[in-house]
């Protein structure tokens, strides 16, 4: 005698998993959230360990970025051989613009100076002005504001994310105090420019004539240049042009160091190499820990439970079945503290205005989609690895045995 | 006699733990027909649940031969027995055993999720179980804000909600007050009377008696009374 009319309505595959998803959905979720509070304290914690780790992958890729426009590409840095602060004679300008390939040479100097406050840190460049926005013709700056500063000896141009920052306005005049150069730079801003290269809109030009006339006027030397940049013909001219550049000053008393704009710049983040290490082993032991004791407490979630697992095994549910749903809530629980943690640095990163939190050390933290896909698959392995094996063991226990862990 | 449904012939188990070995059952044979309604009983250790686990495929047998449904459990694989459990056996433990986070409709649902029925009908299925054990009131509520005899009967509820041939319970008024006891034991009555579930009852209980069709007692691994052969 039955109870109920057995109906088994055949539908198609996808309903069938769909359905099948429905119908455990509900029950993997109410287990999720059984110790509510425990939950919350290992989405956090996973959260956290995450999204350092999304943080120090951005950092340590914002460290090796380099310029990224197609320009770049042509442009060559020639600097003293022994070190970026040692000086180059300025007749080196016409004897490198001789070199089969060069189109141009640019002076630029480092300036360094304080505005204001040391806080206020940015980078300062004095460039020949009449060629600055040849070279870098990917900056983008209203035509009557470059005239104005190709025109004035104390102008300066700025990228737009210093005008905002500091709330310039153009016509402004401000000084920088020397630090390494014994004199102050009084100047006038005269225009602001937007490059597809955001760090470049957080930088400060002004007239080369003016840093070498005040550095006659102070110091015993004078037609000095920091470094100079060169820009290539050809792509295929690059190579030659380091190495003709080179080699013509070798025995020199000034032997220079030629390398492409991008090769210069990695090598200030190559000088962090040690703090890159150091950050990086201290960043990992801590989320490594981090991770531990998360999977420590899924784990422990699952043997609490072993009694729960033999119950629904004895109500017909197969060993298969009962380790998916367990695996399905400690995902669950990783992945949304994989969203936390990746989302949440996605999301800070991209609204907080890092310039100014950081004084200008930081321009921005930009999160790649690696760094995303590293938190979250990690997220995945943090989840399967913790629940897995308690899991396994809770569903392989024979159902007398495990019924015996209820109280 | 109606046809057999459980059969144990000289059936032995033996626990070894250790260097210790302990004799749970000792060769014992009896057979169960579709319709009864047994109450085995005997003292604390003579083996009764372990009787009932092997009935119910959830452990296996050291020696003899057990029959159930017209299947070996033990010669099955866990797979095949965990679906075989859902059809066919319902099983009613002394500690009610409800998932704790979910409310009495659902711990009652759960043997019907295996099922490809659609959700109106597994609702309707469940809301009629719950009828049955006089807790329709009593759906949404979680397992903590039931007293034990209600637990109980939502555990009896979700027994027989897959409609399966056999319900075995054990020690299924070991936790309960007498009246709850008694409101417990008058479902069970009432099922095999009504429904004709076959019910093999494991109680220390001698109020169960009352309501068995049949009572045997089990003691140190044996059967007291002879089986009806």
């Amino acid at each position: 005698m039955g109870l109920f009319e057995i109906r088994n309505p055949k539908s198609a595959i996808r309903n069938q998993l769909y359905s099948l998803f429905m119908k455990f959905a509900g029950l993997v979720l109410k287990s999720t959230l059984r110790n509510k509070r425990r939950t919350i304290l290992t989405v956090l914690g996973l959260g956290a360990s995450l999204f350092l780790l999304v943080t120090l992958h951005t950092v340590l890729y914002e460290l090796q970025a380099t310029t990224i426009t197609a320009e770049s590409d042509l442009r060559l840095i020639t600097r003293h051989a022994v070190s970026i602060a040692n000086w180059l004679p300025l007749a080196y300008k016409e004897q490198i613009r001789q070199i089969p390939g060069v189109k141009d040479v640019m002076t630029s100097h480092w300036f360094g100076g304080i505005y204001i406050d040391e806080r206020n840190f940015f980078a300062q460049f004095a460039d020949d002005a009449d060629k600055l926005f040849k070279f870098y013709s990917e900056w983008r700056i209203d035509p009557a504001q470059r005239e104005a500063f190709e025109r004035e000896r104390t102008a300066a141009v700025a990228g737009v994310r210093l005008f905002k920052r500091f709330g310039w306005k153009i016509g402004d005049r401000i000084t920088l105090k020397g630090t390494f150069f014994p004199f102050d730079a009084e100047l006038k801003l005269v225009g602001s420019f937007t490059s597809p290269n955001l760090p470049d809109e957080a930088v400060l030009v002004f007239h080369y004539d003016y840093l070498n006339e005040m550095i006659v006027k102070t110091m015993r030397t004078r037609d000095v240049a920091g470094f100079y940049v060169i820009q290539a013909e050809s792509l295929q001219a690059v190579p030659r042009i380091a190495q003709a550049v080179d080699g013509k000053f070798r025995n020199s008393t000034a032997p220079t160091k030629t390398e492409t704009e991008k090769a210069f710049q990695l090598t200030f983040s190559s000088m962090l190499g040690n703090v890159k290490l150091f950050i990086g082993a201290i960043s990992a032991v801590v989320v490594f820990t981090i991770l531990l004791v998360t999977a420590a407490t899924m784990a422990m979630t699952i043997r609490e439970r072993t009694a729960e697992v033999a119950i629904l095994k004895t109500l017909g549910y197969t060993s298969g079945l009962v380790f998916t749903l367990l695996l399905a809530e400690a995902l669950s629980i990783a992945m949304l503290g994989g969203l936390l943690g990746c989302g949440g640095a996605k999301l800070l990163y991209s609204t907080v205005d890092l310039q100014q939190l950081t004084g200008g050390w930081i321009i921005q933290l930009r999160v790649q989609p690696e760094g995303l896909a590293l938190g979250m698959v990690l997220a995945a392995v943090i989840g399967t690895a913790a629940s897995a094996v308690p899991a396994f063991r809770a569903c392989r226990m024979p159902i007398a045995e495990a019924l015996r862990h209820v109280g | 006699m109606n046809k057999a449904l459980i059969e144990v012939d000289h059936v032995e188990k033996v626990f070894r733990r250790d260097s210790n070995e302990v004799r749970a059952l000792d060769g014992i044979s009896l057979e169960v027909a579709e319709g009864d309604f047994l109450a085995l009983m005997g003292p604390s250790g003579s083996g009764k649940s372990t009787l009932l686990n092997l009935v119910a495929g959830i452990d296996r047998p050291t020696g003899g031969r057990l029959r159930v449904l017209d299947v070996e459990p033990a010669r099955m694989s866990e797979s095949q027995l965990a679906r075989w459990r859902n059809e066919h056996i319902g099983f009613v433990f002394q500690t009610f055993n409800l998932i704790p986070v979910l409310t009495a409709f659902e711990n009652v649902e759960l043997p019907l999720l295996l099922t490809r029925l659609a959700r109106a009908e597994r609702q309707r299925r469940v809301q009629t179980a719950l009828r049955l054990v006089g807790l329709e009131d009593r759906a949404e509520h979680y397992p903590r804000q039931l007293s034990g005899g209600e637990e109980q009967r939502v555990a009896i509820a979700r027994a027989f909600v897959a409609d399966p041939t056999l319900l075995l319970a054990d020690e299924p008024t070991g936790d309960l007050d007498a009246h709850s006891a008694e409101e417990v034991l008058e479902i069970f009555a009432r099922l095999n009377r009504e429904l004709g579930k076959t019910v093999l009852l494991v109680t220390h209980d001698a109020r169960a008696a009352r309501h068995a069709g049949r009572v045997l007692h089990l003691d140190k691994g044996v059967l007291v009374d002879q089986p009806e052969k």
